[in-house]
C-alpha cells in the first residue's frame, strides 16, 4: 500500500514537471557551437602569447612590448563573457569566463608592475590557461548532453 | 489501450538508469583528470618554494590562482551533472508521454 503511494507521488511529480515545463525540463543553456569555437580561438591566441613571451629573453620582456596583445586578448575575453552572460541558464559558464578574465587581468597587472615576467610564472600560467580553456570549452560541449532523446533526434 | 502505471514507472526508472550510466563514466573520467592536473601543479609549486626558486609572495599568489583554476574545472563537473540530470528526467518524461499516447 505504501509502495503504491510512493509510486503515485513519483508519477504525479513527473506529470507536474512535464506539464509545467512543456514536457521537457531544462537546467542548462542550449549548446552553442559558435561559443565553443570562439573559446578555442581565444585559447590559441593566449597560448601563442605565452609562446612568444617565453621565447623572448627575460630582460627584453618589457610590458610595452606586450601591452597591445594584453588589451586585444582582454577584449576578446570580455566579448566571450558578454555572450555567455546574455544566455539563459548559463550562470555557471559565465562564472568560468569571469575566472578566466580575472586570471588574464592579474597577469597584465603582474607584468605592468614588474615590467618583466619570470620563466617560472610564464610557463606555469600557460598551463593554467590551457586547463581553464579546456574546462570552459568542455562545459559548453556537455550542454549537448542535456538534450532529450527526441531533441537529439530532431537535430541529427 | 490500457495504461499500467506500475509498468510505466518501471520503464521510466529504466530510462533514468540507462541515461545515467552513459554520463557517469564521462564525469568520473574528467574528475580524475582534474585531480591529476592539480596534483602535478601543486607538486611543482611546493618544490619551487622549498628550493627557494620563488618568494612567499609569488607562492601565495600562485595558491590563489590555483584555487581559481580548479574552481573553473569543477564548475564544468557541475554543468556535466546538471546536463546529465536534465537528460535523465527528460528521458523518463519521454517514456511517460509515449505510454500516454499509446493508451489514447
Amino acid at each position: 500500500m505504501r509502495n503504491l503511494n510512493v509510486s503515485r507521488s513519483i508519477f504525479f511529480l513527473f506529470l507536474m514537471l512535464g506539464m509545467l515545463s512543456g514536457c521537457t525540463v531544462k537546467y542548462v543553456a542550449e549548446y552553442d557551437s559558435s561559443i565553443k569555437e570562439e573559446t578555442v580561438q581565444i585559447a590559441k591566441k593566449v597560448d601563442l602569447f605565452w609562446g612568444k613571451l617565453i621565447d623572448t629573453p627575460v630582460d627584453d620582456r618589457k610590458y610595452d612590448a606586450f601591452k597591445d596583445q594584453y588589451n586585444e586578448i582582454e577584449t576578446d575575453i570580455r566579448g566571450l563573457l558578454i555572450k555567455n552572460q546574455i544566455r539563459e541558464l548559463n550562470k555557471v559558464s559565465t562564472r568560468q569566463v569571469n575566472n578566466l578574465l580575472d586570471l588574464w587581468i592579474e597577469d597584465k597587472d603582474i607584468h605592468k608592475s614588474s615590467d618583466t615576467f619570470s620563466d617560472f610564472e610564464a610557463k606555469r600560467h600557460r598551463k593554467q590557461f590551457v586547463r581553464v580553456f579546456i574546462a570552459i570549452a568542455k562545459g559548453e560541449e556537455v550542454k549537448k548532453m542535456g538534450a532529450s532523446s527526441s531533441e537529439s533526434n530532431e537535430t541529427q | 489501450m490500457s495504461f499500467d502505471i506500475e509498468s510505466v514507472l518501471k520503464d521510466m526508472v529504466g530510462a533514468i538508469n540507462d541515461s545515467a550510466k552513459e554520463d557517469v563514466g564521462d564525469i568520473q573520467e574528467y574528475a580524475e583528470m582534474i585531480i591529476k592536473n592539480e596534483k602535478e601543479s601543486l607538486k611543482e609549486l611546493g618544490q619551487a618554494r622549498i628550493l627557494g626558486e620563488i618568494s612567499d609572495d609569488v607562492f601565495d599568489r600562485e595558491i590563489k590562482r590555483e584555487k581559481k583554476v580548479v574552481e573553473t574545472e569543477l564548475l564544468t563537473i557541475k554543468i556535466m551533472t546538471e546536463a546529465a540530470v536534465q537528460k535523465a528526467v527528460n528521458a523518463a518524461i519521454d517514456v511517460f508521454i509515449t505510454a500516454i499516447k499509446a493508451a489514447i
